[in-house]
């Protein structure tokens, strides 16, 4: 799953990966472009054409594919240099295999296609081969740099987001959990210190800076930790159900991806009903190599909806979330059906550590 | 000094009591409810002087069911609760009434209660002239002792007599004391006039049909017999199907 690592490596990328197969069809078909362009401008006569557009073609592929070969080759190294040296890097090697090959080229023509004629002026060659593959290549290198810049505010603005929505955490919620707290003190002090405890790993989680992956059993843990200080507070009104595939519990998840989404269900779903409701969660596989985790709640009985403003931040902040870290894989999907309201999170099953 | 709970979280309530219990002034909790409803029906029955009540509640909410006991004959001092001011509480400090943030601090809760020893009826009036402008979810009618909530969504037309306003829905009637014109003030986005003693809900409207003395008959969903349209409303009746796409 080369995006998903690529996006947890939590980098991105200003040069294309120069290993995959796709980055050479591309470098081919654009090379290729540029054989046309050459040779159109260049070609005297028609009959003419088809064999320059062969010797353009050929020349331009053989520099496309030697300096893509000797960047996938230190392709390692330039990922982990900054943006202007590693373009810097990518000209040069650009520019030293054209002058090669040109060099090559009229090594050959000269000792064997003497007859061809007139490809014998090597240093102008050498100069306009140069000169071509430079702008070229200085072209490709800005276009990608601005893409990366894109790609890089677009992730930013998702991250501070980020950041301004898990601070407010609903303060509902906390003021509420405090009162259960003072009241448990007195009439069961082990309870009580049960809930601080609870209270605690969960602030400490959302005031976490650094981390932004955690394994699914982690975030399972502290959604059970959210659960129980609720569950102190509404009694019977909340009734949970889990249905929990061990062989998923690695995986890795945004941290507070699945609390955020209990807290909606509690505050919409089983909060505003006198009779309570059911909430369930369910993490399992999912197709190939993926997870699906959904929460469900029952809502409550028409009329008895109060108007509790907030959900879909909550929820277009998490799949957000989700996008900056799986791409396109990972997927958050809402639905209502049969008195339930339903969210599913898709993600790619991803087990490497964090860093 | 007699003392409703009203808090849909039992650990809320228990806390209240122990604050209560400790400041042990003569006050006595008779009753404790966990929603607005409950609260309601309580209050007409116990007949406390102070009802300490959550805004947060499932159903009837705190705001809600304060404006209800404000109707009551000597009804309760009413003391707010609530664990976040996501709601108004300005307005509650214009109104000289009281509210309380969750957990609750046992000397702000006494000074509460001195404070609510002294609110007139006036400060009622204040109260529900500052609360934010919220059209009811629950229309509550009395009966005799009790008091039952219809919901707004389940109502097909209000209907007035000299004195009484009757709520019908699909289960039946019930009297309500609102008067037509507060009602419609209201809900005036949902209900629509189609008679000097009529106002009728616009999503159970089916057709208009023609009626004599140029006026018209309304057929509602769910209802049997054809409600009379006076000549004056015909035209406001029309102008409202028009916009809501409905066929005369």
């Amino acid at each position: 799953m080369p995006t998903g690592l690529q996006a947890m490596s939590g980098q991105e990328r200003y040069l294309p990966d120069f290993r995959s197969l796709a980055t050479t069809l591309l470098l081919l078909l654009l090379g290729e472009l540029l054989a046309f362009m050459y040779t159109l401008a260049e070609v005297s006569a028609p009959e003419k054409c088809w064999a320059e557009l062969g010797l353009n073609s050929l020349f331009i592929m053989w520099v496309v594919l030697g300096s893509q070969a000797i960047l996938a080759v230190v392709a390692r190294r330039l990922d982990r240099m900054p943006a202007t040296p590693a373009g810097l890097c990518v000209f040069t090697v650009v520019l030293a295999v054209s002058l090669l090959m040109t060099w090559l080229v009229d090594e050959l023509s000269e000792a064997t296609l003497e007859s061809y004629g007139a490809r014998g002026n090597l240093p102008f060659d050498l100069l306009s081969n140069s000169v071509l593959a430079g702008l070229v290549t200085a072209v490709g290198l800005r276009y990608q740099y601005i893409q990366y810049l894109r790609r890089l505010q677009a992730r930013a603005e998702g991250f501070a987001r980020l950041d301004a929505l898990q601070s407010r955490m609903k303060p509902h919620f906390l003021f509420n959990s405090l009162n259960a707290i003072a009241s448990l003190t007195r009439r069961n002090p082990g309870l009580a210190e049960e809930l601080t405890l609870d209270l605690a790993e969960l602030f400490r989680a959302i005031l976490r800076k650094d981390a932004q992956l955690t394994t699914l059993e982690e975030e399972l843990l502290l959604s059970r930790q959210y659960l129980n200080i609720e569950r102190q507070r509404l009694g019977e009104r909340l009734r949970v159900a889990w249905t929990l595939d061990d062989d998923v519990l690695a995986a890795l998840i945004p941290l507070l991806s699945l609390q955020p989404l209990l807290e909606n269900a509690v505050y919409h779903g089983i909060e505003p009903s006198a009779q309570g409701g059911m909430l369930e969660i369910a993490c399992q596989p999912y197709k190939r190599n993926k997870v699906i985790l959904t929460v469900r709640n029952s809502l409550p009985e028409k009329g008895e909806s109060i108007d509790r403003p907030g959900n879909g931040s909550a929820l277009e902040n998490l799949r957000l979330r989700l996008q900056s870290f799986f791409g396109d894989e990972g997927k958050l999907t809402v639905s209502m059906a049969e008195g339930f309201y339903q969210v599913r999170i898709i993600i790619p099953y991803t087990t490497r550590l964090k860093r | 000094m007699k003392i409703l709970l009203a808090d849909d979280e039992t650990l809320s309530r228990e806390r209240l009591r122990d604050l209560l219990l400790d400041s042990a002034n003569g006050v006595e909790v008779v009753g404790e409810a966990a929603n607005g409803l409950e609260a309601l029906n309580l209050a007409i029955k116990l007949k406390p002087d102070v009802v300490l009540l959550d805004i947060n509640m499932p159903g009837l909410d705190g705001i809600h069911c304060a404006r209800e006991l404000a109707r009551l004959p000597e009804g309760p001092a009413v003391v707010f609760i609530t664990a976040h001011d996501d709601f108004a509480l300005q307005a509650f400090e214009v109104a000289a009434c009281d509210y309380l943030l969750k957990p609750v601090r046992r000397e702000r809760l006494a000074a509460a209660l001195a404070k609510a020893q002294r609110l007139t009826p006036s400060h009622w009036e204040r109260l529900d002239e500052t609360l934010p402008e919220a059209a009811r979810e629950y229309i509550c009618a009395q009966r005799g002792n009790e008091v039952r909530l219809i919901p707004v969504a389940e109502i097909i037309y209000f209907h007035s007599d000299q004195k009484y306003t009757t709520v019908k829905t699909l289960a039946g009637e019930e009297l309500i004391e609102d008067s037509l014109k507060s009602l419609e003030q209201e809900f005036g986005n949902r209900f629509v006039r189609i008679h000097r003693n009529a106002l009728v809900a616009t999503g159970r409207i089916e057709r208009l049909e023609k009626g004599g003395w140029g006026g018209g008959k309304l057929r509602l969903r769910g209802l049997g017999t054809l409600l009379d349209v006076s000549r004056r409303c015909l035209p406001g009746l029309r102008a409202q199907l028009k916009r809501l796409g409905k066929a005369e």
